[in-house]
Parts: structure tokens; C-alpha cells; sequence
């Protein structure tokens, strides 16, 4: 909630209204993106950052003394060594901005077939009473998650 | 020729000063010391891979000093091989040629050159993760001489290897030092391997470097 009040309060700045009269981001399906952004970004620095420490910055080192710049051995070294805990940072970033509900609540609002995502929905469903149709969108939610789930097992053991 | 010309470096309260080092062209230099008296900073800063707070480092008749560590000439074999975890032997040993752009052909000339003479042409296609600490060594050492450097610098280079093998690896390097005519600088606080492979040794204590007699 507090990072969609943040959003909504910077794009009333000068800054933030010379940017919605190039990309509209309140209330609208951009909105929504930028609020899941920034949620799954502080999430995927996180578990980045855990991943880049536990490399030895050894390697790189080695590559440049054959030869690389400091960029180059950091692309042809360093991002490889990494990409399976980016591929899970990415995934779990993802997932997370997934089953986010506050901020797009706040942010980009809960327009019914405009700015509705699934945990939305599911509040929409609760706050009118239609109880079978918010358990529908929880069982896609939990379908989804088992999806995910399955594909990061998968894939990250062949990434 | 190796010369480190009154190199200082300091991080904290580690201070190196007034260092000077010189070994002849074509000499296999073995450096001792305890660990953590600085071996591998003057190491790195030979490499370039840190840059000291006064002194010039001199390869040949070249100062090197501010010349980034690529263009140097310095083959560099860390105490693990510091493998690259993603890529298979021939791309190790292709790697320096890679970055040269030479042709396909060429590089592969070459990969097979070194795996035969390192004894490596059997696991050309494993990944780091398949390597014994001897097989790793022995491709480490080959990534580093693929550029032909003028120096090669090994930093413990057989600390994690087997007793039966390090003999093995031993006479290896001093084959490897004598047929690519390279000047080598040995770290090591091993006084065997010293004896075994020393043309000239030096020892760094107490931030000072002195010769010895072997």
C-alpha cells in the first residue's frame, strides 16, 4: 500500500506529471506494471545481490589479465557464472509481483476488465458477495503458482 | 625480466614498502612468505589487478605501472585456477584468443597444441565442475600461456593438489618454463617446492623482500 501512495504522490510532483504526459501511469494497465516493478525489483536486487556475493571475484580477475576489460569480464564471465540465481531472483520477483494487491489497489485502482489483475479480482468477487467467483480466481492464482513453481525446478536446473 | 621498482601499497593498518624485486629474463623466480605477508598483493599489483600507491612495475624494459592488466603480458595461474564455471577446457584455453579475434582455426590449432602438452586433450569438452585439482591446474595454466606471455605469474599454484601429483606438476611447470622461454614468478611457503624449482628465491617478511641462497 505505502509503495502505491508513494507512486501516486510522485506522479502529482512537476517531475512525475512531465512523465504522464508522455507515458500515463495512474490509473491505467501501465500503472499496473510500474507498481509490480517496483515491488519484484526490490525483491530480485535482493536475492541478486545474495547471488553476486557469494562469487569469487577471482575469475574475473584471471580474464583480465588475458585480455578482457573490466565490462567485458563481467559479460563473459561473471553474468554467466550468475545466471542460474538470476533465473531464480527473475522468478521470484515475478511470482511475487504476481499476487501483489496493494499497491495496485492504491495506484492503478481496480477497474473492472481496466485495471483488474487476479488478487484484485478476487477482493472485487469478496467486497460484492460472490463468494464462488472469488474462489475461482484464488484456485487460477494457486494453479499459476504451482505452474511457476515447476518451471523455476525445471528450468533452473538446465539454466 | 620481472623488476618491481620501491613498490608501496597500503590497505588499513597492511602496509608494504620500499619492495623491490627483480627477476632475470628467462629466470624461474620462487617468492616464500608466511601467510598474509603480502605475496599475492605484490601479486596482483605485477598483474595490475591493484594499483600501488608509489613505484613502477617494469616487465621487459616496458613500464607497466599504468597499463591495464590485458595488455601486460602476464599469464596468471591463482592458487584454485579460478575456473570459469560456465565454459568447458577448450574454451578456457581459446579464451585469450577469442579476445584477440584470431580465426577459428587458428585458436583450434592452438587449444590442441597446449591440451596435448598439458595432458588435458582427453577433457576438452568437461566443464571446471569434472576437473580434479591437478586437471584444473594443468588448464589453468594453459589458458594462461594460450597468449604466449612473456611472464607467467603462479600464485600457490600447487597447494591444493595431491602429494602424488605434485611432483607431477612440478616438473610440468619447469618443462612449461623452459620450452615457452617465459620469465616465471613462483609463490609459494613451501621451502620443497622452492628447492625443487628455484632458479633464484626471495623471501617477504616484514614488508621487506630479501634474496636467498637456495
Amino acid at each position: 500500500m505505502v509503495v502505491g501512495l508513494c507512486l501516486l504522490i510522485f506522479f502529482q510532483t512537476a517531475a512525475g506529471k512531465m512523465i504522464e504526459r508522455i507515458i500515463p501511469f495512474t490509473y491505467t494497465v501501465a500503472g499496473i506494471v510500474l507498481a509490480q516493478f517496483v515491488i519484484g525489483a526490490a525483491f530480485a536486487v535482493r536475492t541478486m545481490r545474495g547471488v553476486f556475493d557469494h562469487l569469487s571475484s577471482r575469475p574475473e580477475d584471471v580474464a583480465m589479465t588475458l585480455g578482457c576489460s573490466r565490462g567485458q569480464a563481467v559479460w563473459l564471465v561473471t553474468l554467466p557464472a550468475a545466471r542460474r540465481g538470476m533465473f531464480a531472483a527473475f522468478s521470484i520477483a515475478w511470482a511475487r509481483s504476481l499476487g501483489e494487491f496493494g499497491p495496485i489497489l492504491v495506484f492503478a485502482g481496480a477497474t473492472r476488465m481496466k485495471t483488474e489483475v487476479l488478487p484484485t479480482s478476487v477482493f472485487i468477487e469478496l467486497s460484492v458477495g460472490r463468494l464462488e467467483a472469488a474462489v475461482a480466481v484464488s484456485l487460477i492464482m494457486v494453479v499459476l503458482a504451482l505452474i511457476v513453481l515447476i518451471a523455476v525446478r525445471v528450468a533452473g536446473e538446465k539454466v | 625480466m620481472i623488476h618491481l621498482d620501491s613498490i608501496t601499497w597500503q590497505t588499513g593498518t597492511f602496509r608494504l614498502e620500499n619492495i623491490n624485486l627483480h627477476v632475470p629474463t628467462g629466470q624461474y623466480a620462487v617468492l616464500m612468505g608466511r601467510t598474509g605477508c603480502g605475496k599475492t598483493t605484490l601479486v596482483e599489483i605485477l598483474c595490475g589487478l591493484r594499483r600501488p600507491l608509489s613505484g613502477r612495475v617494469l616487465l621487459g624494459e616496458r613500464d607497466v605501472t599504468y597499463e591495464p592488466p590485458g595488455s601486460r603480458g602476464v599469464g596468471y595461474v591463482p592458487q584454485d585456477g579460478a575456473m570459469f564455471p560456465t565454459m568447458t577446457v577448450r574454451e578456457h584455453l581459446g579464451f585469450a584468443l577469442r579476445l584477440r579475434r584470431r580465426t577459428p582455426d587458428e585458436i583450434a590449432r592452438r587449444v590442441e597444441q597446449l591440451a596435448d602438452e598439458l595432458g588435458v586433450a582427453a577433457l576438452l569438452d568437461r566443464r571446471p565442475q569434472g576437473l580434479s585439482g591437478g586437471e584444473r591446474q594443468r588448464v589453468a595454466l594453459g589458458r594462461a600461456l594460450a597468449a604466449q606471455p612473456k611472464v607467467l605469474v603462479l600464485d600457490e599454484p600447487l597447494s591444493a593438489i595431491d602429494e602424488e601429483l605434485r611432483d607431477d606438476l612440478a616438473a610440468l611447470l619447469r618443462r612449461v618454463q623452459r620450452e615457452h622461454h617465459v620469465t616465471v614468478l613462483h609463490i609459494t611457503h613451501s621451502r620443497a617446492e622452492a628447492a625443487q624449482l628455484a632458479d633464484v628465491l626471495f623471501r617477504l617478511a616484514d614488508g621487506k623482500i630479501a634474496e636467498q641462497e637456495k
